[in-house]
């Protein structure tokens, strides 16, 4: 198994996630028999440093959510560990993986999720003050007017106005309601915080305002980020790293000025070609449109799993299933032919 | 010019204890037949309730108190009978007929209006057998089908699978799949991509384009993503503060945004080929719509503010040479009056 640190020197990461799994039975007919099981992660491993942000990217329903789920311990994992040290080297090394639900509890303090669907996450029948003040109470760190400022305080950070502190959630608009779960996940000042497509329903004004701000509060406080997020933009923006899934595993992984330069797998190449450019100027880019069915999780093709829609697919390729492997400093990749291809990075100037 | 809708001088507004928010104030635009219109503007502007408010679907305490929204129906003979959607009772037999059939609509938050307790399957087939004269069998068919042309992978199977049991582009998918299995003639697709990586976006931008070409199916497409509207729309509607500011050519706008607010926007965007520490963002936020603003609403924020007049009068649409519509007093002749030597000194700060 190799060890995905952001560097070698630095033994003990914040966050270290290995062989991580999570299978969901498939079920069919009236008994609601297990006819087979989607392998929604499949053996993911990589590190996270205090203070840094990686970026997690793939395609819609390859297994990004289940992996910040399985942090927050919000589903059970099938296999692997996930250890985390949210008090340095010095200070106790949880593995999250198996803690049960008591010895949790002082964990969880550390750990915030910002939710893909921020409306369902959002208690319809709560106001914004309960709902964004709610992490604070259940900590028993403030009470009355102290949490109602910081409610306040949080509000005017994310751009909404502190007037709406005693509206319900379904008074607001797609991005307003994102903005509410952000400040919900931010008010803690958490250790870790897994943001699952924070700033999707965003306009490109707030978006900015809003990634400003998590730049900002990761500097003040250290923070630390799994950023998921489609918009290749925005993740390259905010990210230190960048690691790219595909149907329940990593298949690159880099920092993210070199991956977005040069990828080094064809499944990121595809990706980075097919982003889109605001203004008629650069329109002529080639498009690499992947053929091909979406891999079935449940059954995923032999080999290597991107192989019925790789252009550079050899019979090797159908065979072999390629591991992620260190190729250069800092950079991981899982193609039998990631040394000898040179492949295409996002478009620049 | 085969206009399809009209929606002339909307008004939407929500009665709440507060005072009444005007979401959508006076908003004017039009869609041609087969054509798309990308609607943008920043969160919280209106863009949500002006679709709400063209399905009729505004539940108090919003209420739509004034405007026409002129359908173009074609009728059994071929020939066009136009209807003001807002004549029809909202629960009538008419109203649902072209509810989710001939206008059909992609809800922003995909997970919280899909029902949490019915299977997606029947959800789908429901609506076909509402709109279309087909067996459950056939009604099942093209379901199957349509969640196939939407790449979800093991797409018989998934007809029993609940929402929470999908990834969330996997719902937005869903969502997609019901709209257009009625084959509307206006599909309005309201953040329909958010949670959509870059090549899942692509092919279901391929497959809108597909039958908007075949069906002749007229598209309100909104969203945030400025790269999506220069690759998808026509035509170009920027909305500000539940009105249209700027609507124009697509292109035209790319090329050369008239109103300031436009130009902000297009400023704000995070780029693939620069990195910025900080991203630019337009400065102050958008006022609460509780509040009224002399003169031109975007006055408090606009760079080219002119004192005494921007904070007076109110902008009225205008027509430029090249057909656009922009409500802005630089285009006027209000810009070049003479302004009190007051003004002069002040509009250098
Ligand atoms: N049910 C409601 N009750 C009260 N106010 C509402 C309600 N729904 C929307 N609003 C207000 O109306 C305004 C416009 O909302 P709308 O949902 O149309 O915004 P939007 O342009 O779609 O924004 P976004 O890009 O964030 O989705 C917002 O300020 C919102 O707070
Ligand atoms: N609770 C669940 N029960 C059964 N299957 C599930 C459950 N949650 C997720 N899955 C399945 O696991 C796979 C991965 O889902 P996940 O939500 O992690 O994808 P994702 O990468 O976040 O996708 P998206 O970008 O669309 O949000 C999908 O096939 C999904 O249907
Ligand atoms: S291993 Fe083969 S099929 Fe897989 S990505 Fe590399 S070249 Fe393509
Ligand atoms: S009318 Fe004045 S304030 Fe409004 S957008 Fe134009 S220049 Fe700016
Ligand atoms: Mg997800
Ligand atoms: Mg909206």
């Amino acid at each position: 198994m190799p060890a995905i640190h952001s560097n070698a020197e630095n033994s003990s990461p914040l966050l270290e996630v290995n062989g991580l799994k999570k299978h969901f039975p498939l079920t069919a007919g009236l008994f609601s028999k297990v006819v087979s099981h989607i392998k929604a992660v499949d053996g993911v491993d990589f590190a996270l440093k205090k203070g840094e942000t990686l970026g997690l990217v793939g395609e819609s329903g390859c297994g990004k959510t289940t992996v910040g789920r399985l942090i927050m311990r919000l589903y059970e994992p099938t296999a692997g560990s996930i250890q985390f040290r949210p008090h340095g080297e010095e200070g106790e090394d949880y593995n999250l993986a198996t803690l049960d639900n008591a010895s949790l509890r002082p964990v969880r303090s550390h750990l915030q999720m910002i939710f893909q669907d921020p409306y369902t996450s959002l208690n319809p029948r709560k106001t914004l003050l309960d709902i964004i003040g709610e992490p604070l109470r259940l900590n028993g760190m403030r009470k009355g007017s102290e949490l109602e400022d910081r409610v306040v305080e949080m509000l005017r950070l994310v751009g909404l106005r502190p007037e709406y502190i005693t509206r319900y959630p379904h008074a607001f608009s797609g991005g307003q309601r994102q903005r509410i779960g952000i400040a919900r996940a931010l008010i803690l000042n958490p250790t870790l915080v897994i943001a699952d497509e924070p700033v999707s329903a965003l306009d490109v004004s707030v978006q900015a305002q809003i990634l400003n701000l998590l730049k900002f509060l990761q500097r003040e406080l250290d923070l630390t980020y799994l950023f998921i997020a489609h918009d290749l933009g925005v993740v390259k923006h905010i990210s230190d790293r960048v690691a790219v899934m595909y149907v329940g595993k990593l298949v690159e992984l880099a920092e993210a000025d070199d991956l977005y330069r040069k990828p080094l797998h064809p499944y990121t190449e595809a990706l980075l070609s097919a982003v889109h450019v605001a203004g008629p100027a650069q329109s002529h880019r080639e498009r690499i449109v992947l053929e091909g069915e979406v891999a079935d999780p449940s059954n995923p093709p032999s080999g290597c799993y991107f192989h019925p829609r790789c252009r550079y697919a050899q019979d090797r390729c159908r065979q072999e299933t390629p591991e992620l492997q260190g190729v250069a400093e800092g950079r991981y990749v899982a193609c039998h032919l990631a040394e000898e291809l040179d492949l295409a990075g996002a478009a620049s100037g | 010019m085969d206009t399809l809708l009209e929606v002339r001088n909307l008004q939407t507004h929500f009665f709440m204890a507060e005072g009444v928010a005007k979401a959508v104030d006076s908003t004017t635009f039009s869609i041609r037949r087969g054509q798309v219109l990308g609607v943008v503007g920043e969160s919280g502007c209106g863009k949500s309730v002006t679709a709400r408010s063209i399905m009729r679907m505004v539940r108090p305490p919003g209420h739509t108190v004034d405007g026409e929204i002129l359908y173009s129906r074609p009728d059994q003979d071929g020939q066009g009978a136009s209807i003001d959607l807002l004549q029809l009772p909202a629960t009538g037999t008419e109203m649902r007929a072209i509810r989710g059939g001939e206008i059909a609509m992609i809800f922003q938050e995909p997970r919280a209006s899909l029902s949490p307790v019915h299977r997606i399957g029947d959800q789908i087939t429901e609506n076909i057998l509402l709109h279309q004269e087909v067996s459950p069998s056939e009604a099942e068919e093209i379901a199957v089908d349509m969640l196939r042309q939407v790449h979800i992978p093991l797409a018989e199977q998934r007809l029993d699978a609940f929402a929470h049991q999908l990834s969330g582009g996997m719902c937005q998918r869903v969502m997609i799949a019901m709209a257009l299995s009625c084959h509307p003639s206006l599909l309005i697709a309201d953040e329909p991509t958010t949670a959509l990586d870059v090549t899942t976006e692509a092919q279901i931008l391929e497959l809108m384009q597909g039958l908007q070409a075949d069906l002749h199916m007229a598209i309100m497409f909104i969203t945030h993503d400025l790269g999506v509207v220069a690759d998808m729309a026509d035509e170009v509607a920027v909305m500000y503060l539940g009105k249209v500011v700027e609507q124009g050519a697509a292109a035209d706008i790319f090329r050369d945004p008239k109103h300031p607010y436009t130009i902000a926007l297009l400023e704000s965007l995070p780029r693939m080929d620069q990195r910025r520490e900080w991203l630019q963002t337009i400065r102050g936020v958008v006022p609460d719509p509780y509040s009224t603003l002399s003169g031109c609403p975007f006055h408090p924020r606009c760079a080219d503010f002119i004192e005494g007049v921007c904070d007076e009068i109110v902008p009225e649409p205008i027509t430029l040479e090249d057909g656009r519509e922009v409500r802005c007093l630089l285009y006027t002749e209000h810009a070049h009056q003479e302004r009190p030597p007051v003004a002069e000194d002040a509009s250098h700060s």
